[in-house]
């Protein structure tokens, strides 16, 4: 690098997050005046940015035993792993053959499956080794591991194999049967959290957004979303979503049993001892953006959201908070908390069933975005919040994750749960409830202190 | 999903992995620091996904995902602008201008920092292993290597200098080469 010592020390300064305000501005001053600094600046963020993707000891080894692809991306991540398993191989073997070389996992049944490289050929019984990489485009592929896992990867999707009894999901659905004892402990790490298998059957689903998804079919599985994080554990018939990011927030929904008690398999009633009821007197709810649907004898009143209890019957306008579409958008709803708090927890309430269509419950699905703001001015509600300096914490589309395919299959009362998975979601003033579908909300509670 | 969806999906796939290290040392040139990158990265991703049918053509994905992930940076520039640890839009504007330009070297650099970190000492190699595992502390590995966090950060700067210049090395000599 051409740049001086004290130059690039500046760079180095900035780029670990080690600047003072007078460090970055006098390097801002110095970039916008020196070329061969902007180059040199550029050359170690690109080198910063590629390093934890090629620092794995074994490429040699593995470009030797790789049978499908390699690609570095993750292998930071696997390395850990590689080493682990390197450590009770050689306990368990004598010939101290590198465990890269053995076959930890192989392909059985492929059903119609399209690989994103056309020219790998993968047929059943082929072998697969520690870091391969799975880049299945279309079909179905069922993968058996050493110790009895048993992988269903559905395309499109990327997975990389870690071990005989872990892989790393990149993107896409994979779901997995670990009945055996040697396979109890099987794990799927994906860009947001590890599932390690505690019992049976579990799936898991990473979108291209590293949005990750927790389907327990049977037994219970453990969610470690950071090591230091408490532990979830999920039990069978639950599913839960982790965001992705620096604070990691989990998402739960559940249906209820369209009752007015609305009584969910973990999530709790709607709450009149929440910090937002109305009852305490703190917090209140308006429309920022959009309007709320009233008729010429009566209109909801928003705080109604707040009121502790969700709807008395399964199709009640009167006691909904529904904003409507206008220009292709819905609006959103601002909860101001009066003083900015540690929020522990928001749980929101939905319920709809038209009375004779037996699949008219549109309005039961809840699909928005929840932002928080700090104790500050508040920007133009009008205005799109991720451009407004809102913090974004949750996306929420209970459709998508009830895998609605028709109407029918929409759950008519809907809970959904939102909470980090250490500590508090954060602290705030106000809450924004971007609404990006027809929902019937009853309750929205909002605990902390 | 329909036929279309899964064409589209397995299409955005291809593009958005052939892109992605390019894409990834582009943020990083824009944002204060690899945290911040990762945000920005998953934003970015979140974005192109969405919008994925607004491409107008494969072969202009590149461009297209760097403009989205600007836009990601200075928003996210916005949001941090308070704390006075970034630079101003004007400079990642320029900084956004340059990177574009340079991108076209990152597969290569990629190729040469495979080899460049196989010529370091093993002591040194082994730091930077240790440094860029995830979920690593500068502070904590400071601490139980019994060093203070200051040498650890010089340490390792020294090495991605060395590095950077090995890189620099090794594509002038391909030039020559080619």
């Amino acid at each position: 690098m051409k740049s001086s010592k004290e130059d690039l020390e500046l760079v180095r300064l900035y780029l670990d997050s080690q600047a003072t305000p007078e460090d970055v501005q006098l390097l801002e001053q110095k970039m916008r005046e020196d070329d061969q600094l902007r180059k040199d600046f550029l050359a170690y963020a690109r080198l910063d940015a590629a390093l934890p993707y090629s620092i794995t000891p074994t490429k040699k080894e593995k470009n030797e035993a790789s049978l499908i692809s390699y690609w570095p991306v993750w292998t930071s991540i696997a390395a850990i792993l590689i080493f682990l398993f390197a450590l009770n191989f050689k306990s368990v073997n004598s010939d101290n053959e590198s465990p890269l070389k053995q076959a930890v996992a192989h392909f059985e049944e492929l059903d119609n499956c399209r690989w994103m490289n056309p020219g790998h050929e993968v047929a059943k019984g082929s072998s697969l080794f520690v870091n391969d990489r799975i880049e299945l485009s279309s079909g179905v592929a069922h993968i058996h591991f050493n110790t009895g896992a048993i992988m269903k990867l559905r395309g499109p999707s990327i997975v990389e194999v870690n071990s005989a009894n872990s892989a790393f999901l990149t993107l896409g659905r994979a779901a997995v049967i670990a009945d055996t004892k040697e396979s109890q402990g099987f794990s799927i790490k994906t860009p947001s959290s590890t599932f390690v298998d505690l019992g049976t059957a579990f799936a898991a689903c990473v979108g291209p957004d590293g949005l990750s998804r927790l389907d327990v079919t049977q037994g219970k599985v453990n969610l470690i979303v950071e090591l230091d994080h408490e532990h979830h554990i999920i039990q069978a018939g639950e599913a839960i979503f982790v965001e992705p990011g620096k604070r990691k927030y989990l998402t739960k929904i559940e249906s209820g049993d369209e009752s007015k008690l609305f009584i969910f398999p973990t999530i709790q009633p709607p709450s009149d001892h929440d910090y937002a009821d109305t009852s305490r007197g703190l917090a209140s709810v308006s429309v920022g953006k959009g309007k709320v649907l009233k008729q010429p004898n009566w209109e909801v009143n928003p705080l109604s959201l707040l009121d502790g209890k969700g709807q008395t019957e399964p199709d009640s306008p009167k006691e909904s908070v529904f904003l409507q579409r206008q220009d292709g958008t819905y609006g959103n709803l601002l909860i101001d908390l009066g003083q900015e708090i540690g929020i522990d927890m928001i749980n929101s309430y939905s319920w709809h069933q038209h009375q004779r269509l037996k699949d008219h419950k549109n309005r039961a699905k809840q699909v928005f975005t929840l932002y928080g703001l700090k104790d500050e001015e508040l920007p133009d509600l009008n205005l799109p919040a991720n451009e407004t300096g809102w913090d974004r914490i949750v996306r929420v589309n209970s459709d998508r994750f009830f895998d609605v395919q028709e109407d029918i299959d929409r759950p008519a009362q809907q809970a959904c749960s939102i909470f980090a998975s250490k500590g508090q979601i954060g602290r705030y003033r106000y809450l924004l409830i971007e609404v990006h579908g027809p929902t019937f909300f009853g309750e929205i509670d909002v605990f902390g202190n | 999903m329909e036929q279309k969806d899964l064409d589209n999906h397995d299409q955005f796939l291809r593009l958005y992995v052939d892109n992605e290290e390019s894409l990834r040392g582009f943020i990083r040139s824009l944002v204060p620091s690899l945290e911040d990158a990762k945000e920005v990265m998953q934003g970015t991703a979140a974005v192109l996904w969405r919008k994925f049918e607004q491409l107008d053509s494969p072969d202009n994905f590149r461009r297209w995902a760097f403009g989205v992930a600007r836009f990601e940076a200075l928003s996210y520039r916005r949001d941090k602008a308070r704390d006075r640890l970034v630079f101003s839009e004007e400079l990642i504007m320029q900084l956004a201008k340059e990177a574009e330009v340079e991108a076209d070297l990152i597969d290569l650099e990629a190729k040469a920092l495979e080899k460049c970190i196989t010529k370091l000492p093993q002591k040194q190699r082994a730091l930077i292993q240790q440094a860029y595992s995830p979920g690593t502390k500068i502070d904590k590995m400071a601490r139980r290597d019994g060093r203070t966090p200051m040498s650890l950060y010089k340490a390792l700067h020294r090495i991605r200098i060395a590095l950077a210049d090995c890189i620099r090395e090794d594509l002038k000599k391909q030039e020559g080469l080619a």
